[in-house]
């Protein structure tokens, strides 16, 4: 009781902030038991060395690379996403604002690279 | 010189954890998607031990062994369905952790290693889901394997060599099935939880970023 007057806007860790952690864990698991349920992993037929398939798509998270490398060719379509991950690491450096000030370039570029990823991820669905 | 050893009070140490105050900035909703991603990893630990259990990384045996995970195993099909859809929710929490640290600025000085380290877990996550998505050796497993060591192999100067390491051989095989199973469930797993540990030592020794 004491901590908390001492040091305002605080809660201590216990039981306050584990139990509100704690509920919002187990109400997550309860998510994916649900999710797992509505969207039941299927099996597609086995692999076929000699049967290329027709329509193939990767998952969503790599379709933005799949759209880009059939826009641009296949040189061009890795340099950017080592590109990307390069500046990703790089981006507390590259980032030259002071701690706390908004850095209007970082966000419009990660707005712009968002967008694109979508937009790249629309082009690798559309028919041929 | 003493090397006594010093006797450990649970009971303070829990004491002293419990009063910890947690500023109430930090707990705001979109600070819950570090964790939640952490939690995601634990539920595909367990699933990934579970269904380890019965896989069988052949090219004969593979399909066949999902298959009877998906029949025969007692709750084969959900503890399948878990691992997959966490997989999925996993990189959602990534995306959305990486966007909360860029928005509060959090990754700037000093917490700048703890950003590299997240994005090595970002390509980690990325590893999981292409190395597990092979290892069901169905069609759409097998050929995203041989479609994405090709790119590999397109880069320049590297890439044959990549390639051809990352297939075991000129092409997408048996040996390229055992690569890809030896690092989804031991050489990746070891490597996160390294990062992992790296990244929340760092966050209790620099404290969680109060952002804006």
């Amino acid at each position: 009781m004491e901590k908390q007057t001492k040091n305002k806007g605080t809660v201590p860790f216990f039981p306050h902030h584990l139990l509100s952690e704690a509920s919002l864990a187990f109400a997550f698991l309860g998510v994916i038991l649900v999710l797992a349920g509505l969207f039941e992993a299927e099996l597609g037929p086995p692999a076929n060395a000699l049967q290329t398939p027709i329509h193939i798509l990767p998952e969503w998270y790599f379709l933005w690379l799949f759209g880009l490398l059939r826009l641009v060719p296949q040189t061009v379509g890795l340099l950017i996403p080592v590109l990307l991950i390069g500046g990703l690491f790089l981006l507390p450096w590259l980032d030259r604002k002071k701690e706390t000030s908004a850095n209007r370039i970082i966000l419009l570029i990660t707005g712009l690279i968002l967008v694109g990823l979508v937009i790249l991820s629309v082009v690798a669905r559309l028919p041929w | 010189m003493s090397t006594e050893m010093k006797d450990v009070d649970v009971k303070t140490m829990l004491k002293e954890i419990g009063a910890k105050p947690v500023p109430a900035s930090v707990r705001k909703f979109y600070y819950c998607f570090g964790g939640l991603t952490f939690l995601t990893f634990c539920v595909q630990v367990l699933t990934g031990i579970i269904l380890a259990m019965y896989y069988v990384p052949t090219p004969e045996g593979a399909y066949a062994s999902i298959q009877f995970i998906m029949t025969d195993v007692n709750m084969g099909a959900v503890v399948r369905s878990i691992h997959r859809i966490a997989s999925n929710l996993m990189v959602v929490f990534v995306l959305f952790h990486m966007l909360r640290v860029i928005l509060t600025k959090s990754y700037k000085h000093p917490r700048q290693f703890n950003w590299v380290a997240g994005v090595c877990l970002l390509l980690l996550t990325l590893g999981f889901c292409f190395t597990g998505y092979m290892l069901i050796w169905d069609q759409v497993g097998y050929w995203a394997a041989v479609i994405g060591t090709q790119i590999a192999g397109s880069i320049p100067l590297l890439g044959g060599v990549l390639q051809e390491m990352a297939q075991g051989g000129s092409k997408v095989s048996g040996v390229t099935l055992s690569r890809f199973y030896a690092l989804h469930i031991a050489g990746m797993p070891i490597l996160a939880i390294l990062f992992l540990t790296l990244h929340f030592i760092m966050i209790r020794k620099q404290g969680i970023s109060r952002g804006l």
